[in-house]
């Protein structure tokens, strides 16, 4: 007994040295097949690599994807009626309006462009902090991680910009966000918060990029150490926008931002629009555009690729049918809602819609792709969708159809110079500057064939044109028309300028901001069910009668 | 690639040599034992065991029962040994000698163990231990047990395991089964247990393992038991033990065998025979349709039918083009299907009652009785100290779809014992395989959309099957299978080489230590091409007639060392013994993959990706897992009948989180043989009767990915967070608590009883984070799950005479979990719900009402006989509107097209008459409510199991049949449902139908608005629903095998033929091919398109010389 104790014991202790031996470390195995966080900013260019692909991933998000709010929020603002509930489509359609259910029964696609912009945003922080390290660790030589104070700059100016966009676009479409910043520890979740103050931050953001943009390490081009200014073209595609360049599109977001950030017409009417006017007027001078190209990961998916069937994107008429100057949009609006039928054809001045005073002449007029300045084609009789009533029209917006003929490639205008030009003269019409106002508008509205507004004096006078004025507008009864304010000569022109043709929800942000949506429809969306879940905190819907629901609109319904 | 195989061939041909080598160098002289072991009816015993475990000497018996056990002169002492004597199906016998000098003789006469109480169990043990003293459940299957061999281990093991759960996810030959034992253990990980083949870890799987080399397979069925094998064993073991030629005699025996046969799809499948298409006054030609879409609102009254055509010469003209495209057919009135949208009026007014002018049965076009050959020549036998078998096989399973070739395999398998030194033992286990695979085949879903009127083997005047074999415009389904079947190559190759060496050293009776190296490796190469020329249809993939090819390759290698020691301690006090196992392990895993693809070859004939042009893909990735692990083991046995098993073991694993690198596992086992109490007054009755305890802890490894953060790269080189990486990730921990009985009653009725209770926690899930943590998701250990499963298993000898025996083995169990704690929110996945509370494999989706208490409460009193919603034959609520009309008068009265406003309706979607009514959230604030997802139709956990063995023999005639069962288990045939979206299955057929019963299209097709574009039907888009999940209860004869033993021809052999037949019948109401069927998992009851189970019948013949 006792030999086999000894035994035992000194096997035992053979077996502890053995274990002694063991390697703690032989058990970490790395991953060879994916980067990790300190892998990807462990080198300049890897850190740039994230930084410059902010723009892309929020592209992606509010136009490169079918599923998101863009494609919700055009129906709910009436910038389209779908009859196809893909998206959601035809549920955001209906009137009267019902809620945006956000629970697991209900529509999970809101949650794209809120993960994308947050993770965007967390993306360009996470890069920012990364470079200040890098800077910091080769203080030595050579003095700046990315090759130049330029390049630096650069970068940071970008991150800036993108984490701006990633914060207004959250502002803009739902009630709070959580603020990630430059300044927010790596592996911090930040709680949610107001979309005032998720919009402050954007501003700031901006501000930020623009200094940065502009200091004097960024216009130190010439120096041994390389690039600047301009960005390279893969940033935004094909923009190879030089420093002046990018600031104005710094300028320009923040115009749109600060005014879009408006969930109630309350709200609107508080915009800072002296802010506004002075960042438009220094933002873009000519249409921003983004080249489509789907091999290189830039889509606009909905609004090029499908919008192109009644099915998918019919036009409203309740809001397309202000151009009419024959009476049939009167008749269709003094029907009621329930027995409304959009089957009539729209004759106007307005040369982005067909002319003709047939159908067919409409149809012979707008052949494909469309001739230089129509944006609105009369389809083929075939392709009318089976939808009837206020959803239907013999309309399809074709603007885009060369992007579509090209496999989705080409051109598309991300922001249209009139949007600005629309903004600034909004801001001149809050401010009863009617004459600077009217002349932008009246700019507008001459390259589409539309006479001048006339001399306004007040923001109830009616435009020039009496009954056969454009826009014709729906009034507060609901029932009848008459021509349209100075007011609506600009919504009217912001609103064909910027149709299926901006990044992203101009329609809906301008719509709830001038009191224009349906009501019942939600004036906000809410923080997504999936995100509520991943804070395991209780989610809620909104509109349809639920919290931040709209009252009837300024047209009656 | 060749290279490679060569390296594998060559590396098992050297382990051959060396082992011959080995067994040749190890001759000894010395002590001669000799004697006869018999039956109780004096028959003699070939293949007994006789040893001396002390001294780890074994030898067999021969045909004749007798035996010789040499003992080397260096060894004998006139020390005392305890000479013992087993045979399987027999009770052990021990003799205490004194070992000396010279011969001696000793005969043995065994009595029948009919239950098995004695055999030997060596998984989940740290040393063989007898079943009668296991204080925990290790299921035990024989070679004897095996008698219709199957493709592979696991499916030799269908039916024969209480506890063990299988399911076809593909039936096509050389696919594994998938495996659950007892209850699930982890939601996102794998069910499957841990496989070990002759102490290699077989990470690499078991389906290449030639079942016909296993002496035996032991199932350990959860962590009660498995707790020593740590971290990969919480969803159980299963041990192969291969076969080593232990109970062999003095010489060589050599066995041929040559099986022959057919293999076959049993089920089949039920399209409609009738159309609602447009037809002429003839019915046989269609309208055609002019414009640019098939369906049309102005169909029902046909007035657009100014061409008419036929379909079978339309199919002609369509393929029949001398290029490789061909031109679209023209459209047809009234089409209508999945890729396209019916008019409602069209849904509401048109009834499936066109019989198809000409009619083939496609799916057996498709399907064909395929070959089966399997040959094999062994060898095994005993050289002095060392014991060998080897054996060579060549198994062809052509399978059962036309044009494609089925399944090849080559194995070669040598295997060594040899002892030497006296104290040391070697043991050589080596093995290869070549498989090839051919991977066509599997594409149901085209097929069972394919339409009567197809001629699926048509050939047109240049030879070529149709491509577009389907000339209604169907979309994808419009593709004839059978033509990319004869056209594309699709061949996955392997090979397999698992080896293993053990060296025991035993320098006195009461120290063991052994060192044990396993090695596993398997290379596997997919080809796919398409040559130029390939004809395609503007639905094909590619898109381009050029060609397209893709290469993909994968090697996968594993390494497991152990090492323990081993004291034992006899008389540790009076009367009781004890053991002591330590033990050290340490297992490797690497794996490494590549693919790479493209298109358009730049000419034909031409199989390497360097031959074409575009649409470059290429992907690789490697992996590489280790483990160690430290495991204490003490045994106590005390007066031969209370048992106490206690384990302990640490697990460090590189797939844990870093801050969470190890983890332990323990277990305390117990038995009590009351039966052997000297008070036991029931010793005739019962005569044994072991009560048994046991609770354990082993775990799920995470996936090899899991705790690393990572970032996508997309394209242009974008990075992009994808998973937030946890250093925190732990391990699954299984704790089973396992209780039960052993009993034999009146020495011939086997009985074991189990009732097993596993908790499950730290339950991994892939959950998403906060988005502004900027990673979209995170694998985290969030809950628990929970599983109780009761097993019963009867042994019934029904007759033991000379030439007549007649036992039967009953099986039975049932099992229940649920997810118990769940620290996330509620979600569903794929079938199922995931919530606290909510039981495992319950299958969840969208619910038809059936019962007015289902409608919302406002309407259920306007419910019933006579009034505005009732219940129609299919059981379906229906609305039928006022004024007294029934379900029935649909047709008579005119009604099929009306429509109940939204306004009006429940759930605010507008009712079309007589259409099935989907359930909807009344709580919703909703103008129209959206759709719940309810549970629709059972679980995919059965409600319980059962089978039945029966094996016996005649004189030279023995039979073995295997009879299982599984009642109430939930299959969803989403075959069936997505053939009821093109109105291709034949539930939609009217054919036959009264007036009163028959329905318009729309009653099978979409569900309404808001969801999609139908008026109410059961194809109900996708996802499972109460019509699509239907009952997969099943009674099958699995096995079946019919032999007589011919004995010796021409003075040569001993001669035996055999019939057998896997899967001959299955009894079922299920509607689909087989409901015995899965999609990758046991629990995803999913009949998606799969490979149905194949039916074989063959005919042996066989001989040993």
């Amino acid at each position: 007994m006792r030999n086999f104790i000894n035994r035992l014991a000194a096997a035992l202790t053979v077996a502890s040295m053995l274990t002694a031996c063991w390697n703690r470390g032989a058990l970490d195995v790395p991953n060879v097949n994916n980067p990790d966080i300190e892998r990807t900013y462990s080198t300049p260019s890897g850190v740039e690599a994230v930084i410059s692909t902010t723009y892309q991933q929020l592209w992606a998000a509010t136009l490169g994807c079918t599923g998101c709010i863009n494609t919700e929020a055009h129906a709910l603002s009436l910038e389209l009626y779908s009859e196809l509930n893909n998206f959601s489509m035809n549920v955001r359609s209906l009137l009267p309006r019902g809620p945006i259910i956000n629970d697991r029964t209900g529509n999970a696609g809101v949650n794209g462009v809120f993960s994308a912009a947050e993770r965007a945003a967390r993306s360009a922080a996470n890069g920012m902090q990364a470079l200040a390290r890098l800077k910091v660790a080769s203080t030595l030589s050579p003095p700046n991680a990315l090759g130049s104070l330029a390049q630096d700059a650069r970068a940071r100016s970008f991150g800036f910009f993108t984490t701006g966009i990633a914060l207004g676009s959250l502002a803009i479409s739902y009630d709070s966000a959580a603020i990630v910043t430059p300044y927010t520890p790596s592996d911090s979740i930040p709680r949610l918060s107001g979309y005032q103050a998720v919009m402050t931050a954007a501003l700031a953001m901006f501000d930020s990029a623009y200094a940065t943009a502009s200091s004097p390490d960024a216009t130190n081009v010439g120096n041994a150490q390389g690039s600047g200014f301009p960005l390279p073209n893969t940033w935004i595609y094909q923009n190879a926008l030089s420093q002046a360049d990018f600031l104005k599109l710094i300028k320009t977001y923040k115009a749109r931002f600060r005014a879009a950030v408006a969930h109630t017409p309350a709200e609107r009417a508080a915009v800072n629009w002296t802010e506004v006017i002075a960042d438009a007027k220094a933002g873009i001078t000519s249409d921003f555009n983004i080249l489509i190209s789907t091999s290189q990961g830039w889509n606009a998916s909905y609004d090029v690729s499908q919008m192109y069937s009644q099915g998918w994107s019919g036009m409203s008429m309740l809001i397309y049918g202000m151009a009419d100057t024959s009476g049939a949009y009167a008749a269709f609006i003094g029907t009621p809602m329930a027995t409304r039928d959009g089957g009539f054809l729209i004759r106007t001045p307005d040369k982005r819609f067909p002319q003709g005073a047939t159908r067919a002449a409409q149809q012979a007029d707008t052949p494909l792709p469309l001739p230089a300045g129509r944006y609105i084609q009369n389809q083929a009789a075939g392709d009318d969708s089976p939808a009837q009533g206020y959803g239907f029209s013999f309309y399809q917006n074709r603007r885009w159809y060369p992007i579509r003929a090209g496999n989705n490639n080409g051109p598309y205008t991300a922001i249209n110079k009139i949007e600005m030009d629309m903004l600034i003269a909004e801001g001149y019409i809050r401010n009863a500057q009617f004459a600077q106002a009217a002349a932008l508008i009246d700019a507008s509205r001459a390259r589409n064939g539309l006479p001048s507004i006339g001399n306004i004096t007040s923001a109830t006078q009616p435009i020039a044109g009496g009954s056969a004025c454009v826009p014709l507008v729906p009034q507060p009864d609901g029932s009848t028309v008459a021509c349209g304010t100075i007011m609506e000569a600009m919504k009217w022109e912001k609103r064909m300028e910027t149709a299926f043709s901006c990044q992203f929800l101009c329609w809906y942000t301008d719509s709830r901001g001038w009191g224009d949506l349906p009501a019942g429809t939600a004036t906000m969306f809410p923080v997504p069910y999936q995100e509520m879940d991943a804070r395991l905190q209780p989610f809620y819907s909104f509109g349809g009668g639920n919290a931040y629901t709209a009252p009837k609109g300024t047209y009656g319904y | 690639m060749r290279v490679v195989r060569g390296g594998r061939l060559a590396a098992a041909l050297l382990a051959l040599a060396s082992s011959l080598c080995l067994s040749g160098a190890a001759q000894a002289q010395g002590a001669v034992i000799t004697g006869t072991v018999t039956d109780d009816g004096n028959v003699p015993l070939q293949g007994a065991q006789v040893m001396i475990e002390s001294m780890t000497i074994s030898v067999g018996t021969d045909a004749l029962g007798k035996y010789t056990m040499n003992i080397p002169a260096s060894r004998v002492t006139g020390q005392q040994v305890v000479l013992r004597v087993r045979s399987i199906g027999f009770t052990p016998q021990t003799v205490q000698i004194t070992l000396s000098a010279g011969r001696q003789t000793h005969d043995f006469k065994l009595a029948v163990d009919v239950n098995r109480l004695s055999q030997v169990v060596i998984t989940g043990v740290t040393a063989g231990t007898e079943q009668k003293k296991l204080p925990f459940t290790v299921a035990q299957v024989s070679a004897s047990d095996m008698p219709v061999p199957a493709m592979n281990p696991t499916q030799a093991l269908q039916g024969k395991v209480p506890g063990f759960y299988t399911a076809t996810s593909n039936g096509r030959p050389g696919a594994d089964l998938a495996v659950m034992i007892r209850t699930p253990n982890s939601i996102i990980g794998s069910t499957s247990p841990l496989y070990i083949v002759d102490g290699v870890i077989a990470t690499q799987g078991i389906g290449s393992i030639d079942p016909l080399d296993i002496e035996s397979v032991e199932v350990i069925k959860g962590a009660s038991a498995s707790t020593l094998y740590g971290s990969r064993a919480a969803s159980g073991v299963i041990q192969i033990t291969t076969k080593a030629g232990k109970t062999s005699t003095d010489g060589v025996k050599f066995s041929t065998r040559a099986e022959y046969g057919a293999s076959d799809i049993e089920g089949a499948y039920r399209p409609a025979l009738t159309n609602f298409l447009t037809m002429d006054e003839t019915r046989t030609r269609y309208c055609a349709k002019t414009g640019a879409t098939s369906t049309s609102t102005a169909a029902v009254g046909v007035q657009d039918c100014m061409q008419t055509l036929d379909l079978y010469q339309e199919a002609l003209r369509v393929n029949e083009q001398s290029g490789t495209t061909i031109i679209s057919p023209t459209k047809i009135l009234t089409d209508g299907g999945i890729a396209l949208t019916p008019p409602k009026q069209n849904l509401r007014g048109l009834f499936q009652v066109n019989l198809w002018p000409v009619t083939y049965d496609v799916v057996r076009q498709a399907l064909t009785t395929g070959p089966y050959l399997n040959a094999t020549v062994d060898m095994q036998g005993r050289f002095g100290a060392s014991n060998y078998f080897a054996s060579l096989s060549d198994l062809r399973q052509r399978g059962s779809v036309v044009f494609v070739d089925g399944y090849h395999r080559n194995n070669v398998r040598v295997n060594v014992d040899n002892t030497f030194g006296g104290d040391w033992t070697l043991s050589l286990r080596n093995y290869y395989a070549r498989t090839q695979q051919f991977t066509g085949g599997t594409d149901f879903f085209s097929l069972t959309r394919q339409p009567p009127f197809v001629d699926l083997l048509r050939r047109d005047k240049y030879g070529r099957l149709f491509v577009r074999s389907v000339v209604t415009d169907q979309g994808n389904q419009n593709t004839n299978p059978a033509y990319s079947w004869e056209q594309a190559n699709s061949v996955t190759d392997g090979d397999r080489y698992t080896g293993s060496m053990l060296l025991r050293w035993q320098p006195a009776p009461w120290m063991t230590s052994s060192f044990n190296f396993g090695f596993d490796r398997s290379n596997s190469g997919s080809a796919g091409q398409t040559n130029i020329g390939y004809r395609i249809t503007t639905n094909s993939s590619p898109s381009t007639p050029l060609g397209s090819g893709s290469i993909s390759n994968s090697s996968g290698q594993s390494y497991n060392a152990n090492w323990d020691w081993t004291f034992r301690k006899d008389e540790l006090v009076p009367k009781l013994n004890s053991r002591l196992v330590l033990l050290a392990v340490y297992e490797q895993r690497d794996n490494n993959s590549n693919s790479q693809s493209g298109a358009q070859f730049v000419a034909p004939g031409l199989t390497t990706t360097n031959a074409l042009i575009t649409n470059f893909n290429i992907g690789s990735g490697s992996s590489s897992q280790r483990s160690v692990g430290l495991v204490a083991n003490a045994n106590f046995e005390y007066r031969d009948r209370y048992i106490l098993d206690v384990s302990g073991r640490r697990d460090g694993l590189s797939t844990f989180g870093v801050s969470h690198r190890w983890q332990g596992y323990g277990k305390a086992s117990m038995a009590w043989r009351m039966s052997e109490e000297r008070w036991w007054p029931l010793a005739r009755q019962v005569n044994e009767l072991k009560l048994r305890a046991s609770t354990g802890q082993a775990g799920n490894t995470p996936g090899a990915s899991w705790q690393y953060e990572t970032f996508s790269i997309g394209t242009g080189g974008t990075l992009n967070p994808s998973t937030l990486g946890n250093r925190n990730l732990a391990p699954e921990v299984a704790t089973e608590t396992e209780i039960g009985i052993d009993a034999e009653l009146f020495h011939r009725y086997g009985l074991t009883i189990s009732r097993a209770h596993t908790i499950t926690n730290n339950i991994i899930l892939q959950v998403t984070p906060p988005a502004a943590a900027g990673f979209s998701s995170q694998y985290k250990n969030v809950g628990t799950l929970d599983g109780t499963t009761v097993e019963v298993s009867l042994s019934v000898p029904i007759i033991e005479k000379r030439d007549l025996s007649w036992s039967m083995r009953l099986n039975y169990d049932a099992s229940r979990s649920m997810v118990s704690k769940l620290n996330v929110p509620d979600f569903f996945s794929g079938l199922f719900f995931y919530s606290a509370g909510e039981p495992i494999g319950r299958v969840w989706g969208r619910r038809f009402t059936t019962r007015c208490d289902e409608l919302p409460y406002a309407y259920r009193d306007r419910c019933g006989d006579g009034k505005e919603w009732q219940r129609n034959d299919d059981g379906l609520i229906v609305w039928v509107g006022p004024g007294g009309r029934t379900w029935k008068d649909g047709i008579t009265t005119n009604a099929w097209q009306a429509v109940l406003p939204a306004s009006q309706a429940p759930y605010g979607v507008e009712e079309s008459w007589g259409m099935p009514i989907i359930m909807r959230d009344t709580t919703s604030t909703a103008t129209a409510k959206p759709v719940l997802k309810l549970p629709v139709g059972g679980k995919s956990i059965p409600d319980f199991r059962w089978s039945i063995a029966q094996q016996g023999t005649w004189k030279r005639l023995s039979f073995y049949a295997l009879v299982d069962a599984i009642r109430g288990r939930a299959v969803y045939n989403q075959e069936k449902q997505w053939s009821l979206g093109d109105f291709a299955y034949h539930d939609v057929s009217q054919l036959g139908k009264s007036v009163e019963t028959a329905k318009p299209i729309g009653y099978y097709w979409r569900v309404g608005a808001p969801d999609a574009s139908g008026v109410g039907g059961w194809y109900d888009v996708i996802g499972p629903n109460n019509i699509s999940v239907e009952d997969g209860s099943f009674v099958k004869i699995r096995e079946v095998s019919l032999s007589y033993r011919v004995g010796r021809v021409w003075g040569v052999g001993n001669w035996m033929a055999t019939i057998q037949g896997r899967n001959l019948k299955t009894f079922t109401r299920y509607t689909g091919f087989d409901p015995d069927i899965s999609s990758g998992s046991v629990l995803n009851a999913n009949d998606a398109y799969n490979f149905p189970p194949l039916r074989t019948m063959t005919f042996t013949i066989s001989t040993t010389w």
